[in-house]
């Protein structure tokens, strides 16, 4: 692959990243750095989350918490829409924010199906491993 | 240079490095596992974010977390403590690699380090005293393994070149049973330490356990601050620290110590670091060096009247240190007993919560510890919950001031070992000082006979 021109090097990684449900590679080369976004980014980033957090059963519904510590985001950074506003209807593995460390975005994972009931941590705020961050009703 | 530093540990160390940091100016991150999210210590620190649930493999060893919290709260230095992650060449040069200080010395001078075999060839070439013993690899016929041992003279000791802290070892009396021993002993060092290499040396069977605390700088600066006696210990633990070792001869420690800076200088060494000997008729040997912070480094603090940790942090801020050898004055004795919850009889880890908490004070009293009264010693991690240093105008002076400093001290709804250390206090063999490092396994044999 070394060969091929960076062109022919893109196509190749994206036809790899088509077969599984990476969405976003980022790469940092000593040449420069670039980034290969598939559509369909709800159910693309599922896999990349870290080991999932038991959620803490609360009266209202149940926690779900951060699976590391991290900048939690509600929205991917290319994105405006927010990935689970309150009332969505949500399937388990379904992402419910992001937790963004640098350049590194991991999903955090919806335990069950269930509905949005509120989020819990800002967008932007700085969060703990373990701390609820959304509410699923 | 950095302005903040990530403190990759718990307990007082983590509170005994905050304040350091405060000491300096650098603001402080402090990371915790769930188990200690109510440690008070962390609300001192500018910043305090959980990495994982209490299991330290998952937090306080969990490299990726740790670096993770500091990529997002922007902390530039990492000082790992002492234990976890303090002497993994891996996670040092995971820290540089990500831009950031590792407070020690290079991964390179870790991984040296951490290779007894290529740390003992390279304190020769320093030209610092090592058990006799060959400081290469083991040839692999047995004639030839047997040549070596003839030539030490027995008993040897079979040692991991992965171990160290007393682990991965094993004595041998004579002749006959020394392959099968290192069959042994480097079967288990594979598994325990992922390296199967082995060495031999000369065994010491009365040595005591003394150490040298040594610190430089990354501009070729380096000096040693003093001697430790570190030989009552219980299974490779120590219990009771002091400086500067009793009865040996100041121009002797000044000579070894000198070959301990040197050392450093040749390797490149910069950081805190201590150069561990066995003591025995009269000489110093070589057996292992820590390249971190040590638990008992308040006594060398007390007698030199050196903030270690604040000059370890400077150093690791590339300053160049500012003090000379000549300037370096070991005065009076310290003393420190190290405080674990544990059953009195057994020594089994005892956590609990703390409901009465009473400390010793007045002069030249130190309690470096992280707990109080409503505190719980968390049964995840190392039992020790207080550290009680005092500091004499000379060694009866310390030993007066300990016995009382463990009178007044009083700590309810855990079981600890302040009765224990009343009672070595107390001992004419840890009194008379200069005891080797099975005294306090051979006192407490014969008190359970009692």
């Amino acid at each position: 692959m070394a060969s091929d021109s960076p062109a022919e090097q893109v196509r190749y990684l994206a036809s790899l990243l088509a077969g599984t449900s990476i969405g976003l590679l980022e790469l940092t080369t000593a040449e420069g750095s670039f980034r290969l976004l598939r559509d369909g980014l709800s159910s693309a980033i599922s896999p990349m989350v870290a080991p999932m957090v038991a959620p803490k059963g609360t009266p209202g519904g149940d926690d779900v918490c951060a699976p590391t510590v991290g900048v939690f985001r509600h929205a991917h950074p290319l994105q405006q829409a927010p990935l689970a506003p309150p009332g969505q209807q949500v399937q388990a593995g379904d992402p419910l924010g992001l937790m963004q460390i640098g350049s590194l975005l991991l999903a955090v994972q919806a335990p069950r199906d269930g509905v949005v009931d509120s989020v819990l941590a800002a967008d932007g705020a700085m969060v703990g491993f373990g701390t609820p961050v959304v509410r699923l009703r | 240079m950095f302005d903040t530093v990530l403190i990759a540990n718990r307990g007082e160390i983590a509170l005994r490095i905050q304040r350091a940091c405060r000491g300096l100016g650098l603001r402080t991150v402090a990371v915790y596992s769930e188990a200690d999210a109510d440690a008070p210590y962390l609300q001192a620190a500018d910043q305090a974010l959980c990495i994982g649930p209490p299991a330290p493999g998952q937090s306080y060893l969990n490299q990726a977390a740790i670096l993770f919290a500091a990529k997002i709260s922007g902390a530039q230095a990492i000082h790992p403590g002492y234990g976890f992650l303090s002497e993994n060449a891996g996670f040092a040069a995971r820290v540089e690699a990500a831009g950031l200080v590792f407070v020690g010395p290079s991964a390179e001078c870790i991984r040296t380090m951490g290779d007894k075999v290529a740390a003992k060839r390279a304190m020769r070439t320093a030209g610092v005293p090592c058990v006799p013993g060959p400081d290469q690899a083991l040839p692999s016929g047995p004639a030839a393994i047997h040549a070596i041992a003839d030539a030490i003279g027995y008993p040897v000791i079979v040692k991991a070149a992965g171990g160290g802290g007393g682990r991965g070892m094993r004595v041998v009396h004579e002749p006959a049973t020394l392959i099968d021993a290192l069959a042994v002993t480097r079967e288990e060092a594979r598994r325990a330490f992922g390296n199967a290499e082995v060495y031999i040396e000369k065994f010491l069977s009365h040595p005591r356990h003394v150490e040298i605390q040594v610190l430089a700088d990354s501009h070729g600066n380096a000096l040693w601050l003093g001697s430790r006696d570190c030989s009552l210990q219980r299974r490779n633990q120590k219990v009771v620290e002091e400086a500067p070792a009793p009865g040996i001869p100041v121009a002797q420690v000044a000579a070894v110590g000198e070959r301990c800076a040197e050392a450093c200088r040749q390797i490149g060494y910069c950081g805190v670091g201590t150069f561990e000997f066995l003591y025995e008729n009269d000489a110093f040997y070589f057996i292992e060096m820590n390249t971190r912070l040590q638990v008992e480094h308040p006594v060398t603090e007390m007698t030199t009247g050196i903030d270690i940790v604040q000059q370890q942090l400077r150093v690791a801020r590339g300053e160049r240190l500012s003090l000379h050898q000549a300037d370096i004055v070991c005065t009076g004795h310290a003393i420190e007993c190290r405080l674990n919850a544990e059953d009195p009889r057994s020594f089994a880890p005892a956590p609990g919560w703390i409901t009465d908490w009473v400390l010793p004070g007045g002069f030249s009293v130190r309690v470096d510890s992280h707990a109080g009264a409503g505190y719980r010693v968390s049964p995840y991690y190392d039992s020790m919950f207080a550290k009680l240093i005092v500091h004499g105008a000379t060694r009866a002076d310390a030993l007066d001031r300990m016995r009382l400093a463990l009178a007044e001290m009083q700590v309810g709804g855990i079981a600890t070992n302040l009765a224990l250390h009343r009672e070595i206090m107390d001992d004419s063999g840890f009194t008379a000082g200069g005891v080797d490092i099975h005294h306090l396994e051979r006192w407490l044999a014969a008190r359970a006979v009692a």
